[in-house]
């Protein structure tokens, strides 16, 4: 048990430590489900947030990315993370049956392999700014323990998200989300151009382009649009990243 | 801000195209927008250089004026949210952009604008222009102000995609019914065909979308079957 507090106060100063230095949500975003997959054993995990039109947005996703890609983009308007976005209150599903009540929206979850999840909700007072949502390829019974740590990864996300306004405002919040929209487009446009460059999956082009923001110390962003630029090659990337 | 005020602000729009006539379909949109945002003028800027840009339309004289204030002096809103990709607000032209653009600010009041609301017109790295927004009267944007701001914000890119895209004009009201811009797959294979064809983002996603139209598909479908496939084979 003192290991697993160990562990996760460990991951908690190195998060807090990122915020107290200037960062990008989307980095900040990007760590948090790595966090999530790491502190809870996790196949998938990925902070949403609600844009400017009301919808859920995927802004980082970490796992098995293949099947992340299907929980992630058709929660928008049903389902569990789009339950918890609504009603601001964290959603357990322990097993494969519990997903039934998602009618439609269950069924292609647990098609997808996965048997168990957990959606925490981002708030800021009253408002619901987004969700991390966690999910298994297997059955899963969390402790009261490990569900505080996932509320906790999205309470950071939530203070990420609004820190940057000294007062912020929902039109100012929803500009951040913006910004941070884009971020994930543009991430997503400079891993493909990557992975057909050093022809691999587009998996490890991610993980390859985070490696080199890390190594380099650049945001994400910055470092997906000087491959979209066409500034930063593959053979550049490697060099300084080596896988 | 109300919930789906930007979703009801869309449809508003497009429920509203027929009734303005101009053979530029993003002229349409400028003068829908000084009508329903409302504002005293609308303009789109495309980005030609890293402090150029080019007026592409506008609702009226003063938008093309204010662009080309902006392109003559190098400085203004729309250079500045083409550069960062974050909008820029000003509900006091004087106090608040004078200190980025000084220049700019004393010209622009001298053609009546007190206010200015400039939007980046973007899809991820694709760097499409800036929409810009003035007003004669000092004051914030309303919330469903705002709402109309964002939705022809989104409009303006998904028009702009479509027109490079070469598809006819007719059928834009159709296609612009629904934004399928932050499709994940869409992007990756923005990215798969960019590099494979050694062409700009935009001109990727713009064959993207002229080849799915061609095979009768939606543009996600094709997305989805073009990055299953790593861009072989495809186009």
């Amino acid at each position: 048990m003192s290991t697993q507090r160990d562990e996760l106060a460990r991951h908690m100063i190195e998060i807090v430590d990122g915020l107290v230095d200037e960062f990008d949500f989307i980095d900040l975003a990007h760590e948090l489900a790595s966090k999530s997959i790491q502190l809870l054993d996790a196949t998938v995990a990925g902070v949403m947030v609600v844009d400017a039109r009301n919808e859920l947005r995927s802004l980082a996703v970490d796992g098995d990315l293949e099947l992340a890609d299907g929980i992630f983009e058709f929660q928008t308007f049903a389902g569990p993370a789009f339950d918890c976005r609504m009603t601001g209150k964290a959603i357990k599903l322990n097993n494969s049956q519990d997903f039934a009540q998602w009618g439609e929206i269950g069924t292609r979850i647990v098609n997808l392999g996965f048997e168990s999840m957990l959606v925490v909700p981002m708030r800021m007072r009253a408002q619901v700014l987004g969700v991390v949502q966690i999910a298994w390829t297997h059955p899963s019974d969390l402790s009261v323990t490990e569900i505080q740590a996932a509320q906790m990864l999205a309470d950071f996300a939530t203070i990420g998200l609004v820190q940057r306004a000294a007062m912020p405002d929902r039109r100012e919040l929803a500009e951040q989300v913006e910004f941070a929209v884009q971020g994930r487009i543009l991430i997503e446009q400079a891993k493909c151009m990557l992975a057909v460059q050093g022809s691999f999956t587009v998996d490890e082009a991610s993980a390859l382009l985070v490696l080199y923001a890390n190594h380099t110390n650049e945001f994400l962003r910055v470092a997906a649009q000087k491959v979209v630029d066409r500034e930063l090659s593959y053979d550049e990337l490697s060099s300084v990243a080596p896988r | 801000m109300n919930d789906e005020s930007v979703n009801d602000s869309r449809r508003r729009f497009l429920a509203a195209l027929n009734a303005v006539e101009s053979e530029s379909f993003l002229t349409r949109l400028c003068v829908l927008g000084e009508k329903l945002v409302p504002a005293d003028s609308v303009v789109i800027v495309a980005p030609a250089g890293e402090t150029i840009i080019s007026p592409i339309a506008a609702s009226n004289q003063l938008g093309f004026d204010v662009a080309n204030l902006e392109l003559d002096l190098g400085e203004g809103p729309s250079l500045e949210v083409i550069k960062t990709g974050k909008p820029m607000r000003f509900a006091d032209l004087p106090t608040q952009l004078a200190p980025i653009a000084p220049l700019f600010a004393n010209r622009a009041q001298s053609l009546g604008v007190a206010a200015v609301f400039s939007f980046p017109i973007q899809v991820g790295g694709i760097r499409l222009g800036a929409l810009t927004l003035l007003k004669s009267e000092e004051g914030e944007l309303g919330d469903s102000e705002n709402a109309s701001a964002i939705a022809l914000n989104d409009l303006c890119a998904d028009a702009i995609l479509l027109l490079q895209s070469g598809l006819p004009m007719e059928t834009f009201p159709d296609l612009l019914q629904g934004s399928d811009l932050h499709q994940p797959k869409i992007h990756q294979a923005t990215g798969i065909i960019a590099q494979s064809l050694e062409c700009s983002m935009s001109v990727a996603l713009a064959l993207l979308r002229a080849r799915a139209f061609r095979l009768d598909m939606s543009l996600k479908e094709y997305c989805a079957l073009v990055v299953s496939q790593g861009g072989q084979n495809v186009l």
